[in-house]
């Protein structure tokens, strides 16, 4: 049996019978789910030491499972849609130097689906200059992400399970788990089945650092719109992940031998998706901004930064410094609040609707040669907004 | 107190000149979208009326040795008032104290301070905390107070008696408790658990969510830089936990569910490489009095751990062959905390890398008839994988809990053992 029939065999099975811990949307928790968040990754293919980044793939279920792995530059442009087999308990560990390489995971390749078929090497090279920033062929010569002039792949990546193979090969599946709306008999806490983890390496520095890579669960309990679903590489109808905090406290030292770097991955909502631009200029939502960005020193004293604008791409990884013209942090030590919800979005929601904007924040700090990479705290979010 | 120039700014102010609305969507969407929040009975990282430092090791008397950094900070625009309790390894209290942070505050605490000089660093002051300002060790008492995490007997803390494993070395080993609190005590959860925590958070803990904090323990001689979130415990004002909950303090309150915090899961997963990672498991397991030293029977070193928490099960997913194993070992969560190499004598295995299923319940139904107490079923499982590529520096990833949810009542939702 091919894996991508053990897969969705496994699949359908585990939707319509395993039963699961009861899964917690809406909290951003370190458990299984059907989407995992890569907020930020770096690649220099011009030298083997240069920075790379790696992350692994769990299955915890007890069947083989096929997920989907999107890649996305730092001005949200979708680039290389590919996919995995995980079997059960299994884990995929993926190196991004070797998917802008062109050597991806082995599965075998299904014709109905074409993120299971192998990808043309003129597609990678496109990926490649694509997230580099500069004009690529895979959008006809324009531009898709920041042109920083460093050689480096810079961006982030989406994992998800169900994958859309799955959805490629609905003869497989079984009337019931096909149409508009999740079927009844269905647990769609099933496909909370992904965990795993990131790691920056930088051999030359003799830094390697990790953390997990946060998880968004599925559930009925959350309601679709449905005019952007259709750019999610998800799931089956019905199954809509949990949103991730808005608001973060980032530890911060600096000084004395001691670095902070910031890591924020915007993910704006509502309206269509990210397109590449003619080359020269920023995209006209260029630079994004935040609602607060307050900075407390270990006493407590508080700035607010709101005036600068530290994160301005979808993705970013940001030294913060007192000498940072765009993120002027004016103490040593202490932590920063960041509202990240996207002030535009505020006024698409009509003032008083929801906030249509999540994020996620982590942050990098180095200290005498060592390092780490932790989870930054979710803050909770203002009831009247 | 410090000033706070802390101001939330309009909201107008902050929709400056970003250009025409962003025409994106990445992936997902959601008509009532409904933003992270915490959530009692989740793994996940946000403030916290209580906070556990799953594990420290501070090198005595020498300073080139590990040691543990604790940063604690309050989100709050209010003072809170923090009380904290230390813990040997097998989870017998040895000392506690108080921290008074200011609104938005952070306090960093190096645990040699404490377990060298006998002191935070920093007075505790305000409120109640006035007697307790010199709060801290005796100068006569530091070795003893050494001594009481290191396995040896305790005149001071432990009243002659034994409160940790013996690992023949000069560290000191433990785990730390900080729970928000209406003012200044003295109290310790094993001896005051009826005035500790009181319905409403009105005793000694009161339930405010608003503390954060990390923790690094660094070893420059063992290339070991390991830095975490503290686990964050949240409390639960509102949902009123009925009377035989689980809760994080639930073992030392008869499980009335009067500390109202969300208890920890039972089963995690970690990722691990042989030889190349270090497991932190925490347990929770019932308040443990000073024994009488026996040290080859608590010797970490021997194969006869303290049979207490013998009741753990263990599987190792072997990535090459795709296949699981069951392990008889207790190891690494033998004790009720613990840092275990894995593919070490004490830990010894593996496939070169896989991941490990813990799961701290184990077989609890046979364990507690035969022990004739009530465990928890709680835990918390981290890994310090030691990377090559960073020259033998350490590099963190957490564990997954696998059983996010703990039922409130009832029985375990766990679907049961693998295939």
């Amino acid at each position: 049996m091919s894996p991508l029939r053990v897969a969705i065999t496994a699949l359908v099975a585990a939707l319509l019978v395993t039963p699961s811990a009861r899964a917690i949307s809406g909290a951003l928790d370190d458990v299984p789910g059907a989407v995992l968040l890569l907020p930020y990754f770096e690649v220099d293919l011009d030298d083997p030491n240069g920075a790379e980044t790696v992350f692994t793939v769990h299955n915890s279920s007890a069947g083989p499972i096929l997920a989907d792995v999107l890649l996305v530059t730092d001005w949200g442009v979708s680039t290389l849609n590919f996919t995995i087999f995980l079997g059960p308990r299994a884990v995929q560990e993926i190196s991004l130097r070797d998917v802008f390489l062109g050597r991806f995971p082995d599965i075998d390749p299904v014709p109905a689906c074409p993120t299971l078929g192998p990808i043309a090497p003129t597609t990678v090279a496109g990926a490649v200059t694509a997230h580099r920033g500069e004009a690529t062929a895979l959008f006809g010569g324009f531009c898709a992400g920041h042109p920083f002039a460093d050689g480096l792949l810079r961006g982030f990546a989406l994992i998800s399970f169900p994958s859309q193979c799955s959805s490629f090969a609905t003869a497989e599946l079984p009337a019931a788990t096909q149409g508009a709306a999740a079927p009844q008999g269905i647990n769609p806490e099933a496909a909370n089945v992904l965990w795993g983890d990131y790691v920056f390496v930088e051999r030359t520095a003799g830094v390697a650092v990790g953390e997990l890579l946060p998880a968004l669960e599925v559930g009925f309990s959350l309601v679709a719109n449905t005019a952007s679903l259709t750019t999610a590489p998800l799931i089956f109808p019905g199954l809509f992940p949990e949103l991730p905090p808005r608001i973060w406290g980032i530890p911060f030292s600096i000084g004395d031998g001691n670095t902070t770097e910031v890591i924020v991955l915007h993910l704006p909502i509502g309206g269509g998706l990210l397109t590449s631009i003619p080359c020269g200029a920023p995209p006209n939502w260029f630079p994004l901004g935040q609602t607060e960005l307050t900075a407390f020193d270990e006493d407590g004293v508080g700035v607010s930064l709101d005036s600068f604008r530290p994160f301005p791409l979808v993705t970013n990884r940001v030294t913060a410094g007192l000498f940072n013209v765009s993120f002027p942090v004016p103490f040593n030590e202490g932590w920063l609040r960041a509202d990240l919800l996207l002030p535009p979005f505020a006024i698409l929601s009509g003032g008083g609707g929801p906030p249509l904007s999540f994020s996620y924040a982590a942050v990098l700090q180095r200290s005498d040669g060592r390092a780490s990479l932790q989870r930054a705290l979710a803050l909770p979010t203002p009831v009247v907004d | 107190m410090a000033s706070v120039r802390y101001r939330v700014a309009a909201a107008c102010r902050r929709l400056s000149s970003s250009g025409s609305l962003l025409p994106l969507a990445i992936a997902f969407a959601m008509l009532s979208a409904t933003p992270g929040r915490a959530v009692i009975g989740t793994n996940d990282l946000v403030p916290a009326a209580t906070l556990l430092l799953p594990y420290f090791e501070v090198a005595v008397d020498n300073p080139q040795g590990v040691t543990t950094i604790i940063r604690i900070r309050n989100v709050d625009a209010t003072p809170a008032v923090v009380h904290a309790v230390v813990w040997t390894d097998l989870g017998v209290p040895t000392v506690n104290f108080n921290i008074l942070l200011d609104s938005f505050q952070t306090r960093k605490i190096d645990l040699r301070d404490l377990f060298d000089e006998g002191n935070l660093g920093f007075p505790a002051f305000g409120g109640n905390c006035g007697s307790l300002a010199e709060q801290g060790i005796a100068p006569a008492s530091i070795a003893d107070f050494q001594g009481a995490h290191r396995g040896r007997a305790s005149t001071d803390f432990l009243s002659g008696r034994c409160g940790a494993l013996i690992y023949g070395d000069r560290i000191a080993r433990g785990y730390i408790t900080f729970d928000s609190a209406n003012d200044c005590s003295t109290s310790n959860i094993v001896e005051d658990s009826s005035t500790y925590f009181q319905n409403g958070g009105v005793g000694v803990a009161n339930n405010r969510n608003v503390l954060w904090g990390d923790y690094s323990m660094i070893d420059e001689s063992q290339m070991l830089a390991h830095s975490e979130p503290m686990v964050h415990v949240e409390a639960s004002a509102e949902d009123d936990l009925p009377s035989g909950a689980r809760t994080f303090y639930g073992q030392f309150i008869g499980f009335s569910s009067t500390d109202d915090r969300e208890p920890l899961a039972q089963t995690w997963g970690v990722r691990y490489f042989h030889q190349l990672t270090d497991i932190i498991c925490w347990r929770d397991q019932p308040a443990r009095e000073p024994f009488v030293c026996e040290p080859a029977k608590f010797a970490a070193t021997q194969s006869n751990p303290p049979p207490i928490l013998s009741n753990v099960v263990v599987s190792v997913h072997d990535h090459e062959s795709n296949s699981d194993t069951y392990l008889d070992s207790p190891v690494p969560c033998d004790s009720t905390t613990r840092r275990t190499t894995v593919g070490s004598e004490a830990f010894p295995a593996f496939p070169k890398t896989g991941w490990i299923r813990i799961d701290t319940d184990g077989d609890l139904p046979v364990f507690q008839q035969t022990q004739g107490f009530v465990v928890s079923h709680q835990g918390f499982v981290s890994v310090i994988h030691r990377n090559q590529t960073s020259g033998g520096r350490s590099l963190a990833t957490g564990g997954v809990a696998l059983d996010p949810v703990l039922p409130i009542a009832g029985s375990l939702t766990w679907p049961g053992e693998l295939p």
